[in-house]
């Protein structure tokens, strides 16, 4: 086969390293995800299948202090089980807003997807909370039945999911190809912006400064459920000390969305369409310029 | 207990027995979803939400991983359908309103990139945009991520010999795009 010319060769070797994400961009994803897990948290209804497992991840957040964990494994309806103290703590219908998709078979609370995913790393594989060191009482005393029967759910969860996408899977895989990937041609940047979850223990009721990420987050989350709760005038609280304390925060634009919809929901259209025209100025083609395009604003006008 | 550090360093690489914690996962690959999603011709708040669909995914379905096919294989697959469902939806919407691309916020390379990079990096993603969908996506990871055929096929769920025959294609049209340009420069300088 014919390989590239040398020109195109050379051109492909000066951009090879051209798309990398930068800071910002791991930052605002690593929020979106923890935010969406979280968010997901109470979404759906609670599977029974998922209970046992649920109840162990639990644990191992509030062990973790993580605030809240609810994790669920159910069959692909977000299903979600709260669990264990102040479990699910103002998650709900910031979803929609958000144009999260709802797609989660596993949800946790309180922004610590680390946990719960350790957790449930536990459930199939018995690699007990290595993250998330006070878990290791309670995750590790669980009774084994319970991490299989977790393992069970998982899989069973899932047997027909092909990603949100719904395209059949890929072929079969190869059985022989064990052969190792090359590896990249840049070293990946480690772009986690918070530590691990579970490497500070706090308490759920007021989680000190230590994971501003998750602060923000969880700031947020709860002016989500205060809006879905009818209670804008908290809503706009809650994002004004969002905006006070992380004015540049990774979920800034998330904010800036949020109190579109808080100021309708306040019935302060005037301010609400001022917020919008400011948000769709700044944020063109933001993934939330729909929903406040649609919001009580109903405003175009760039 | 098991040692973290031991699955980090499988990171990228052939998983044997443990699937990878998702923080590790998502540590590692981060990069290589991201920039895969791009070259594969999402930007913006698209690019924003594949990525993140693709961790979510992956979130799910990391205890189903089982080491068959290497990591990245399985990860570049599930991009692949992620990035798929959102041109399909893209192309369906209305396009936005048009934007000058200056207004952008960065999601170039690090801000201590050159403008000559970021002009080049511009260059490479409105060739590879001349490329159709198919032989885009060959061509990617043969060519800048420089997967080896096999995982390509078995990522792409294709024939290896359909693989090569795609690149093969894509190698042509991207040479001669990359001609094009060179050549439209030339006469637009005189």
């Amino acid at each position: 086969m014919t390989d590239l010319g040398p020109d195109a060769r050379a051109f492909l070797d000066g951009v090879h390293d051209g798309d990398e994400p930068s800071d910002a961009d791991a930052a605002r994803i690593r929020a979106r995800l923890v935010l969406q897990l979280g968010a997901t948290a109470a979404v759906g209804t609670a599977a029974s299948l998922a209970a046992k497992s649920a109840s162990t991840a639990a644990s191992a957040g509030v062990a973790a202090g993580a605030g809240a964990a609810g994790a669920a494994v159910g069959a692909g309806t977000g299903a979600a089980v709260g669990a264990g103290t102040g479990a699910a703590v103002g998650v709900g219908a910031g979803a929609s807003a958000f144009a999260m998709k709802a797609l989660l078979v596993i949800a946790l609370a309180a922004g610590t997807a680390t946990v719960a995913v350790t957790s449930i790393h536990a459930s199939s594989s018995i690699h007990a909370s290595s993250s998330a060191a006070p878990v290791a009482a309670s995750a590790a005393n669980a009774p084994v039945p319970e991490k299989s029967a977790a393992a069970t759910t998982l899989a069973s969860a899932t047997p027909s999911a092909n990603g949100p996408t719904g395209e059949p899977e890929t072929g079969a895989r190869q059985p022989s190809d064990h052969s190792p990937v090359p590896g990249p041609r840049s070293p990946v940047p480690g772009p986690l912006v918070s530590p691990p979850a579970g490497a500070s223990p706090r308490s759920p009721a007021a989680p000190p400064a230590a994971d501003p990420l998750q602060e923000e987050s969880t700031l947020l989350r709860s002016a989500h459920a205060a809006l879905s709760s009818g209670d804008a005038a908290r809503a706009l609280e809650l994002l004004d000390e969002h905006a006070r304390r992380f004015p540049r925060g990774v979920l800034a634009e998330d904010r800036a969305a949020a109190r579109v919809h808080a100021l309708c929901a306040a019935g302060r259209a005037s301010e609400a369409r001022a917020a919008s025209s400011t948000f769709v100025a700044a944020h063109p083609r933001s993934a939330l310029a729909p929903s406040v395009r649609r919001s009580c604003a109903d405003s175009e006008l760039p | 207990m098991l040692d973290r550090g031991a699955l980090r360093d499988r990171g990228g690489r052939t998983a044997t027995v443990e699937a990878p914690c998702f923080e590790d996962v998502y540590r590692t690959e981060f990069g290589f979803v991201w920039r895969s999603a791009k070259r594969l011709g999402l930007r913006d708040a698209g690019l924003d939400d594949a990525v993140q669909e693709v961790f979510v995914v992956v979130h799910r379905r990391l205890a189903e991983f089982e080491g068959r096919s290497s990591l990245r294989t399985w990860l570049f697959g599930i991009t692949l359908r992620v990035v798929r469902d959102h041109r399909r939806s893209a192309r369906r919407r209305d396009p936005g309103p048009p934007v000058d691309p200056d207004t952008l916020r960065d999601t170039g390379g690090g801000p201590a990139e050159s403008a000559e990079k970021a002009e080049a990096v511009r260059l490479l993603h409105a060739l590879l945009d001349e490329l159709d969908d198919e032989r885009r996506e060959v061509f990617v990871m043969a060519e800048l991520e420089q997967m080896a055929m096999p995982e390509i096929s078995e990522a792409l769920g294709i024939n290896v010999n359909t693989a090569y025959a795609r690149l093969r294609i894509a190698r042509q049209e991207f040479e001669q795009a990359l001609a094009r340009h060179r050549a439209r420069d030339t006469w637009r300088l005189r």
